[in-house]
C-alpha cells in the first residue's frame, strides 16, 4: 500500500484562543462586551485562529487522502486485482470441470477395456476355446494311431495322446470347478 | 531528581513553538527547575505576556517566579526568558514586591526603582567567557539580595536633601517624560487610566496617603499555579469576568461548530476505509491462495488424466492382442497362461486333479487302443494296455489315498 491510511483525528477542544489578538485586547470594555455578546463575531474569531485553520486543513487533507486510497488503493488496485482473480478462479473451475468430464469418459472407456480384456465370461470363453483346441489336438493324435507302422511310433503316439488327453481333462476340470466358483487364483 | 512528567511535557510544548534555541532553553529551565521547582527556593513556572520597556512590544514568555526569604522578608523574584534566550537575548529579572504583605521595594546597587535587576553577570551574558545559565543567575541574584536586600517592611520614605516637595495635586496626570505604558511591564490596558504599579514609579514618589488605596486595589500576591492562564492572572476583575465569559462562549460555540461533525464524519470514514481495505485485502489474499491451490489441483489432475489416457491406450492394444491369444496379456511384455489363472484350493487338491486327469487320460488311451487294435499291432497294443493298466492301478491307489486323507467319498 503506497498511501497510508491516516490516523484518527482528535476532536478540536483547544484552539488557543488566548492570548487574544492585540486588536481585541485593546478594545474598550463596552466594545469588548459587544464582541462577547455577538456569537457570529466570536465564531468568526474562532474560525481565523491558527489552530482552527490547521484543523480544517487537516480534515481536508485527511479526506483527500481517503479519496486517494478509495480510488487508487481500493478501487484501482484491490478491486481490479480481486476481479482478475475471480476471473482466473472461474476459468480454473471450468478447467477442472472439463478434466472431470474427460476423466468420466476415460473411466468408462477403461471399464470397457478392462471388461473386454479381463472379464470372467471372456476368460471362460477363452478357456473353452483352449479346451476345444486341446481336444482337437488329442483327437488328431488318435487318428494317427491306425497309421503307426512300428512299435516305437505306436508308443510315441500313445504317449502324446495320453498327455494331451490329460491336459484336456485337467483344463476341463478347472473350467467345471470355475463354473461352480470353487477355485482361486488370478480371477 | 527529575521533574514531574506533566511539567516537563508542558515545558516542551511551550518552548517548541515559541523559542529559537529550543534545546538549550529546555535544558537550562529543566536544570533550574530540578533544583528549585517547589524545593530550595520554591520557584514555579508559567507563561505570561511581557511588555518590553524599550519597545513597548508584548510577547508571551516563560516566567519563572519565586520568593527568596531573607530574615523573614520575602523577595519575590521573576525571571523572564526572552525568545532569543540565551544567545540573542539576556534573561530579564524583576523584583516584584508584595505590598499586601507590607513588603516594599527599595532601590539598591543592583535593583532600580522599577524592580529591574541589573548585574555585571547579565551585562557579560554570553559576551564574555563564563558559565551563563539560570542556575548561576539565581545564585548571583541570591548573593546580591543577601548583600543588599531590595525589600523593606513598610513603604520607603523618599530621601531628599532638598526642601519638601509640594503636595501632589489630585488627579494630576503623570509628569514623567516616559510614557506610562513603557515604564514597566504592564498588563493589557483596562478601563483604569493608570497602571496599578504606578506607585512604584521613581518618577512619582508615592505619598503615604495613597498606600491604603493601593492596598485595596492591588490584588494579593499569591503564587499562581504552574499552568496559570492569562485570564486567571488578569489584573482587572471586570475584564477577567468578561474574559471568562468569552472563554465559556468560545467553548460553547466550538462544541457546536461544524468542524466537530466534520471530524466525526472523517473519523467514521477513516474506520470504514480501513475496514474496507483490510477486508478486501484479506479476500484478495485468500483468492490468490485459492487460485494457487486450484492451479496445483489442475496440474495434478492433468497428470492423472494423461496417465489414464496412456493406460487406456495400452488397454486398447492389449484388447487386440488378447482377442487372438491363448494367454492373458496384462501389458505389452507380460502375460499369464490360462492354466495359471485357475488354481486348485490346495496342493493336495491339485494332486488329486492331476491324478484323476491321468486316470481319465489313461482310460481314453485304452479306449483308443481298443478301437485301433488289429492283427498287425496286436502285440504293441497288448503291451501298452498292460503298462497303462499298471499305471492306472497305482493312480487309482493314489486317488483313493488322497480321498481318504481329504475324507472324500470315492
Amino acid at each position: 500500500m503506497t498511501t497510508k491510511i491516516p490516523d484518527l483525528l482528535s476532536n478540536l477542544t483547544d484552539v488557543s484562543a488566548f492570548p487574544l489578538h492585540k486588536q481585541l485586547e485593546l478594545l474598550p470594555t463596552n466594545d469588548f462586551k459587544e464582541f462577547i455578546e455577538n456569537p457570529e463575531l466570536i465564531e468568526s474569531y474562532i474560525h481565523q485562529l491558527t489552530k482552527y485553520k490547521e484543523k480544517v486543513e487537516k480534515v481536508q487533507s485527511t479526506l483527500s487522502t481517503l479519496k486517494i486510497i478509495l480510488n487508487e488503493e481500493i478501487h484501482q488496485n484491490l478491486i481490479t486485482k480481486y476481479q482478475q482473480l475471480t476471473k482466473k478462479i472461474n476459468s480454473q473451475i471450468s478447467t477442472i470441470r472439463q478434466i472431470y468430464q474427460e476423466f468420466q469418459n476415460l473411466e468408462t472407456v477403461q471399464y470397457q477395456l478392462f471388461s473386454s480384456n479381463f472379464n470372467q465370461d471372456f476368460l471362460k470363453y477363452k478357456m473353452k476355446k483352449l479346451i476345444e483346441k486341446t481336444n482337437i489336438e488329442s483327437n488328431e493324435f488318435g487318428k494317427k494311431l491306425s497309421k503307426a507302422t512300428n512299435e516305437n511310433e505306436f508308443n510315441n503316439i500313445i504317449n502324446q495322446y495320453k498327455d494331451t488327453r490329460a491336459k484336456y481333462h485337467f483344463r476341463q476340470e478347472k473350467l467345471n470347478r470355475w463354473e461352480e466358483e470353487r477355485v482361486s487364483g488370478f480371477i | 531528581m527529575s521533574l514531574p512528567q506533566s511539567v516537563s511535557n508542558w515545558l516542551y510544548n511551550v518552548i517548541q513553538p515559541l523559542y529559537i534555541h529550543k534545546q538549550i532553553v529546555y535544558t537550562h529551565i529543566y536544570q533550574f527547575l530540578q533544583l528549585h521547582f517547589k524545593k530550595k527556593l520554591n520557584f514555579k513556572i508559567r507563561t505570561q505576556i511581557h511588555t518590553f520597556i524599550e519597545s513597548g512590544q508584548s510577547q508571551l514568555l516563560i516566567n519563572l517566579f519565586g520568593i527568596i526569604y531573607i530574615d523573614q522578608i520575602g523577595v519575590p523574584v521573576e525571571i523572564w526568558i526572552p525568545l532569543g534566550y540565551p544567545f540573542d537575548d539576556v534573561p530579564i529579572v524583576y523584583i516584584k514586591p508584595d505590598h499586601a504583605k507590607n513588603w516594599y521595594l527599595i532601590p539598591t546597587n543592583h535593583v532600580d526603582m522599577q524592580g529591574i535587576f541589573y548585574h555585571p553577570y547579565l551585562t557579560k551574558w554570553y559576551k564574555e567567557n563564563g558559565d551563563f545559565n539560570l542556575i548561576e543567575l539565581i545564585n548571583v541574584i541570591h548573593r546580591s539580595i543577601l548583600n543588599e536586600c531590595p525589600i523593606t517592611l513598610g513603604p520607603p520614605v523618599p530621601k531628599t536633601c532638598g526642601p519638601a516637595l509640594p503636595p501632589k495635586p489630585i488627579k494630576s496626570p503623570p509628569t514623567s517624560t516616559i510614557p506610562l505604558k513603557y515604564q514597566q511591564p504592564l498588563p493589557i490596558p483596562t478601563i483604569s487610566p493608570y497602571p496599578k504599579e504606578i506607585s512604584t514609579s521613581p518618577i512619582l514618589p508615592k505619598p503615604n496617603t495613597q498606600v491604603a488605596n493601593i492596598k485595596e486595589h492591588k490584588p494579593e500576591y499569591k503564587p499562581p499555579d504552574i499552568m496559570d492562564s492569562e485570564i486567571e492572572n488578569h489584573p482587572n476583575p471586570q475584564r477577567k469576568e468578561l474574559l471568562i465569559q468569552l472563554s465559556n462562549k468560545i467553548n460553547e460555540i466550538l462544541s457546536q461548530d461544524q468542524i466537530n461533525q466534520d471530524i466525526n464524519f472523517t473519523n467514521e470514514n477513516i474506520k470504514k476505509v480501513d475496514a474496507l481495505y483490510n477486508q478486501l485485502n484479506h479476500h484478495c489474499q485468500q483468492a490468490a491462495a485459492n487460485s494457487e491451490n486450484l492451479e496445483t489441483h489442475i496440474n495434478y489432475l492433468s497428470t492423472q488424466l494423461t496417465n489414464l489416457t496412456n493406460l487406456n491406450q495400452e488397454l486398447t492394444k492389449l484388447d487386440r492382442i488378447n482377442q487372438d491369444s491363448d494367454e492373458i496379456h496384462i501389458n505389452q511384455t507380460c502375460s499369464l497362461s490360462l492354466d495359471d489363472i485357475i488354481i486348485p484350493d490346495s496342493p493336495l487338491v491339485k494332486q488329486l486333479y492331476e491324478v484323476v486327469c491321468e486316470i481319465k487320460s489313461i482310460k481314453d488311451t485304452i479306449e483308443l487302443i481298443n478301437q485301433n487294435v488289429n492283427d498287425k499291432n496286436l502285440e504293441y497294443c497288448v503291451k501298452s494296455i498292460r503298462n497303462l493298466g499298471r499305471q492306472l492301478f497305482w493312480l487309482e491307489l493314489t486317488k483313493n489315498e488322497i480321498a481318504y486323507i481329504m475324507n472324500l467319498q470315492v
